[in-house]
C-alpha cells in the first residue's frame, strides 16, 4: 500500500509541470477576434493578460493557408478602485494582437499559442482555435473585380499590359475603397513603363501594402445581372527584364459601404465587402540566341519606323534635322537607337548631335546631320534590328530614303545686293620659321633616376628621421636650448681675443647648459656633479684636458688662442651631441 | 625677442637653401657630363639644317613645291641623323604652313600637332594649329575639363624636362626632409608636407611621357572621319568610325592598311587617312 501511494505521488509529481504548461492560467485570455470572417476581412488573435506580468511569446505556430503577423502590443489599461474598506485596488490589463490573413476560403485550425508568463511556460487557449473564412455572398453581387487578358508568356523586354477593373453597385454609398495587391511594386526583374494614366484629372485609389495612391481611370457604367456598376480601371504596362516567371498573388478589392450617418466630427458606420482576383503568372522567355544579328540593339516587339526632315533643299554646310520616329507595341524606351557613325550609308554626312526623346508610345530620335558635299542627294534609310515577337524572329525595320538637294553656295552666284555685313579681318597664319634650331636638346637624367631619386630621398628622410629621433625630438625645448647655447658660443668665440676671454665664454656656455652660475665654473676642472645629463668619460677627459690647456694659456701664455677656440668649439659641439 | 626669432628663421632658411643648392649643383654636374659627350659625338651633317634652310629660301622665292620637297627631305635626314627635336619641329611647322596654304587643313593640323609633340612650347605652332583646326571644322585643341587642362599643361614639358622636374622634386623633398629630420618643428613639417604635396604635379609630366613611351601616335586626317574595319579589306565588316582629328595608337601595318588601337580594341584603318605624329 505504501508502495502504491509512493508510485501515485511520483506520477503526480511528474505530471505537475506538464499540467502547468498546458493549463491556461487565470488572467490570460487568448481568442480569435472573430471565428467567422469574410475573405479579406481583418481578423486577429487577441491576447489579454490581467495583472502586472512579464510576457514573452514563443514562435507562433505555422498554419497552411494562413499568414500570422508578429505579436504587437495594442493596449495597456490600468484602473484604480477602492474596496469596501477604502483601500485602493489597482487592476492592470495588457492586450496583444496577432493579425491573421487567410489566402482563401475554408476552415483553419490554429494551435494554442506558447508563451511564458513571469518565466512560467504556458499554452493558451487550451484547445485549438478554429477560423472559418467564407466568400462574401453579398460582395459577389455588389462588387465587380476582374482582370483583363494578359499573355501567358512574353519575351524578355517585351512589354505587357495589366488591367484590373473594379467597381460597385451604383446604389451603394462609398465610404472607402482600396486594392490589396501583395505583388504591387514587389516583383523583381520587372520595370513599370511610364503610363499615360498619370495625367491630371484621373482618380486615385490607395493600394496595400503601404496605401500608396495609384492613379486609375473611370470607365462607363456597366450592367451585370440586372445591376449597374460604377467601374474604374487600373492599367499599367510592364517590361520584364529577365527570363523566369512573374507572379501575381491573390488580389483583393475592398469596398466600404457607408451604412450609418456620421456626426459633425465622425464618419458614419461602414460595412466592408471584399472581392478577389485569383493568383496568376506570366512566363518570361529569353530572347533566342539563334539568328541574333550583331547589330541588334535590344528592340523587342512590333515596331515600325517613320522619318521626316523639316527642310530638304539646303546649302552646303547647312544641317539637316533628321527626325526618326519608332512606334508600335514594343520596348520603345529601352533599345539603343542606331549609331550613324557605324553605318556606311551615312559616310557622306557628319553627325553633329543626337537628341533622344522617349515615351511609352513612341521613340523619337533627331539626328543633326551635315552633308559633306553637294553630291549628296538623299538621306539613306535608317535600319533598326528588332526581335519581332509576332513572328518570333529578328527582322530589320528601316525608314525609307529621303531625297534632298544640297547646293554649293559658290555655285549660287554673287549676291546682287552685296554682303550685308563687313566681315572682320580673318586671322592669318604665322609665317614659316627660317632660322634653324641647331641648339641641341638637353638630355634628361633618365626617368629611372627621376623616380629613384625621389624614392631615395623619401627613404633617406625616413631613415635619418628615425636615427635622429632616437636621441630625442630635435624640436624639443631642451634641444633648441642646447643648439641656442652652442650658437651663442660660436658667435661669441668669433670675436674672442685672448685665453681669458675664451675661458669666460666657455664658463658662460657651461653655466647656460648646467643651470649654475658662470662663477661656479671658474677653475672647475670636472663636469661631474654639474647637473643635467650624465656625461661620458671621454667627454670628461676632454673637458679636463681643455681646462688644463686654457689654464696654461691663461697663466703660462704658451698656447695658441686660435687652437683654444677650435678645441672649445669642438668640445661644446660634442657636449651638445651627448645631450649636455 | 621678435628680432631673435627672425634671425633664427633666417638662419634656418639659409641652411635649407644652401643644402638644396648644393644637391642641385651635384645633380646638374652629374647630368652635364653625358650631355657634353653626346654633343661631342654628334655629327654636324646630322642636323639637317641646310635642307631646311634651302626650303626657306625656295619658299621665299615662291617655289612652294620645291620648298616642301626640301623640307620633307630635310625632315627625313633629321630623323635618321638624330637632329634635335626643336629642329624637327621647325621643319614640321613649316610643312604645316605649306599644307594650310595648299588648302589641306587636316594635314596642316597634323603637321602642327607633330611639331608640338616635338617642341611643346613652339608658340607659332600653337597659334597656327588653332587656325588650322578651325579651318578643318574641328573644335579647340584642348577641352575645358580639369583633366584635359592638366594634361595640356603636362604636355608643355618635353620628356627630358619632365625627368629633370622629377629630379627637382626629389631634391626639394630631400632638402625639406633633411630640415625636418634634423631640426623638426612645425614649420619644417609643414614645409615637407607642401613639398610632398607638390610631388604629383612635378611627376605628372614624367608619368604622361612614360605612359606614351614607345607608342606611335597617328592622327585621322580624313575629313568626315574614317571607318574602322575588323580586317584589312574594303569589304570587311565595319565596326565603327573615327572622326577627323582623333589620335590613335599604331599597332601594325599591311600594304594600304594600318592596324590601330582604339578603345582598347585592335582595328584596321586605311593608311592614307592616317598621319604619323612622331617626328
Amino acid at each position: 500500500m505504501a508502495r502504491m501511494v509512493l508510485l501515485l505521488l511520483t506520477v503526480a509529481a511528474l505530471m505537475a509541470p506538464l499540467r502547468a504548461t498546458q493549463a491556461s492560467p487565470d488572467g490570460l485570455q487568448v481568442s480569435l477576434s472573430s471565428a467567422l470572417v469574410k475573405l479579406g476581412e481583418p481578423v486577429g488573435i487577441v491576447i489579454r493578460v490581467e495583472g502586472d506580468h512579464r510576457v514573452r511569446f514563443d514562435p507562433l505556430p505555422k498554419v497552411p493557408g494562413l499568414s500570422l503577423s508578429d505579436v504587437t502590443r495594442t493596449g495597456r489599461q490600468q484602473a484604480v478602485s477602492y474596496d469596501s474598506r477604502g483601500r485602493p485596488v489597482v487592476e492592470q490589463r495588457t492586450t496583444f494582437e496577432v493579425r491573421v490573413q487567410a489566402s482563401g476560403v475554408g476552415k483553419y485550425s490554429i494551435p494554442p499559442l506558447a508563451l511564458e508568463l513571469d518565466g512560467q511556460p504556458v499554452q493558451a487557449p487550451s484547445a485549438a482555435m478554429v477560423l472559418e473564412v467564407v466568400k462574401d455572398i453579398a460582395a459577389s453581387q455588389l462588387l465587380l473585380f476582374e482582370r483583363g487578358e494578359v499573355p501567358a508568356a512574353v519575351y524578355e523586354g517585351e512589354p505587357y499590359t495589366l488591367e484590373l477593373r473594379f467597381g460597385w453597385d451604383v446604389t451603394r454609398k462609398l465610404a472607402d475603397a482600396e486594392l490589396q495587391l501583395p505583388w504591387w511594386e514587389r516583383q523583381e526583374g520587372v520595370i513599370e513603363v511610364t503610363s499615360g494614366n498619370t495625367q491630371a484629372g484621373a482618380y486615385e485609389i490607395p493600394i496595400r501594402p503601404g496605401r500608396r495612391a495609384a492613379s486609375i481611370e473611370k470607365l462607363p457604367q456597366v450592367e451585370r445581372e440586372g445591376r449597374r456598376f460604377d467601374v474604374y480601371r487600373l492599367r499599367r504596362r510592364f517590361v520584364a527584364t529577365r527570363p523566369g516567371a512573374v507572379q501575381f498573388g491573390r488580389s483583393l478589392f475592398k469596398f466600404s459601404e457607408l451604412v450609418g450617418r456620421g456626426g459633425v466630427f465622425s464618419r458614419g458606420a461602414s460595412r466592408d465587402y471584399y472581392a478577389p482576383v485569383e493568383p496568376f503568372e506570366i512566363e518570361v522567355l529569353p530572347i533566342p540566341e539563334e539568328g541574333r544579328p550583331l547589330e541588334w540593339s535590344g528592340a523587342v516587339g512590333r515596331i515600325e519606323a517613320s522619318r521626316s526632315v523639316p527642310r530638304r533643299d539646303i546649302d552646303l554646310g547647312d544641317g539637316i534635322e533628321l527626325e526618326v520616329r519608332w512606334y508600335g507595341e514594343g520596348n520603345l524606351e529601352f533599345f539603343d537607337p542606331p549609331d550613324l557613325s557605324r553605318l556606311e550609308a551615312f559616310d557622306r554626312f557628319r553627325v553633329l548631335g543626337v537628341e533622344d526623346r522617349k515615351s511609352p508610345d513612341e521613340r523619337v530620335v533627331t539626328y543633326d546631320l551635315v552633308p559633306l558635299d553637294e553630291g549628296v542627294n538623299e538621306v539613306p534609310g535608317l535600319p533598326l534590328s528588332v526581335f519581332d515577337t509576332a513572328t518570333k524572329r529578328f527582322i530589320t525595320t528601316s525608314t525609307a530614303p529621303l531625297e534632298i538637294r544640297v547646293t554649293s553656295t559658290a555655285a549660287a552666284g554673287d549676291d546682287p545686293f552685296g554682303p550685308e555685313e563687313v566681315e572682320a579681318a580673318p586671322l592669318v597664319m604665322r609665317d614659316i620659321r627660317v632660322r634653324s634650331e641647331a641648339r641641341p636638346d638637353r638630355e634628361g637624367p633618365g626617368p629611372l633616376l627621376g623616380v629613384l631619386s625621389l624614392a631615395g630621398a623619401a627613404l633617406g628622410w625616413a631613415s635619418l628621421r628615425s636615427i635622429v629621433r632616437r636621441r630625442g625630438d630635435p624640436a624639443s625645448l631642451e634641444a633648441r636650448r642646447r643648439r641656442g647655447a652652442l650658437g651663442i658660443l660660436r658667435r661669441d668665440l668669433r670675436g674672442a681675443r685672448g685665453a681669458e676671454e675664451i675661458a669666460a665664454l666657455l664658463e658662460r656656455f657651461l653655466a647656460r647648459r648646467s643651470g649654475r652660475s658662470a662663477e661656479s665654473w671658474i677653475g672647475r676642472s670636472t663636469l661631474l656633479e654639474a647637473g643635467g645629463a650624465a656625461v661620458s668619460p671621454d667627454l670628461e677627459r676632454r673637458f679636463v684636458a681643455l681646462r688644463r690647456g686654457l689654464d696654461r694659456a691663461l697663466f703660462g701664455g704658451d698656447a695658441d688662442p686660435l687652437a683654444s677656440v677650435e678645441s672649445v668649439l669642438g668640445f661644446a659641439r660634442d657636449a651638445v651631441k651627448e645631450g649636455f | 625677442m621678435v628680432g631673435r626669432w627672425m634671425k633664427r628663421g633666417a638662419s634656418l632658411l639659409w641652411a635649407t637653401a644652401r643644402t638644396v643648392a648644393l644637391m642641385l649643383g651635384w645633380c646638374v654636374a652629374a647630368a652635364a657630363a653625358p650631355q657634353g659627350l653626346v654633343e661631342a659625338v654628334r655629327s654636324p651633317d646630322a642636323r639637317a639644317e641646310s635642307g631646311a634652310d634651302r626650303g626657306g629660301e625656295l619658299w621665299r622665292a615662291g617655289d612652294r613645291e620645291g620648298a616642301v620637297a626640301a623640307w620633307v627631305d630635310a625632315l627625313e635626314r633629321a630623323q635618321t641623323g638624330g637632329a634635335p627635336p626643336a629642329e624637327r619641329a621647325r621643319i614640321a611647322y613649316n610643312l604645316g604652313v605649306a599644307a594650310a596654304e595648299r588648302g589641306e587643313p587636316m594635314r596642316s593640323v597634323a603637321w602642327f600637332e607633330a611639331a608640338l609633340r616635338a617642341a611643346p612650347r613652339l608658340d607659332d605652332a600653337h597659334f597656327n594649329v588653332g587656325l588650322a583646326r578651325a579651318d578643318a571644322g574641328l573644335g579647340p585643341r584642348t577641352g575645358d575639363g580639369l583633366a584635359e587642362s592638366l594634361e595640356a599643361a603636362a604636355r608643355t614639358v618635353t620628356p627630358a624636362e619632365s625627368e629633370w622636374l622629377a629630379v627637382l622634386g626629389a631634391v626639394l623633398f630631400a632638402g625639406a626632409g633633411l630640415l625636418e629630420a634634423l631640426r623638426g618643428g612645425r614649420l619644417a613639417g609643414r614645409l615637407l608636407l607642401v613639398v610632398a604635396a607638390a610631388q604629383p604635379l612635378l611627376l605628372a609630366p614624367l608619368a604622361l611621357h612614360l605612359s606614351e613611351r614607345g607608342a606611335e601616335p597617328f592622327m585621322v586626317i580624313e575629313t568626315g572621319g574614317v571607318p574602322l574595319r575588323a580586317a584589312p579589306e574594303d569589304g570587311a565588316k565595319r565596326v565603327g568610325s573615327l572622326p577627323a582629328g582623333t589620335v590613335v595608337s599604331y599597332l601594325d601595318q599591311l600594304p594600304g592598311w594600318t592596324k590601330i588601337r582604339f578603345d582598347g580594341e585592335a582595328r584596321w584603318v586605311a593608311s592614307d587617312s592616317l598621319f604619323a605624329l612622331r617626328l
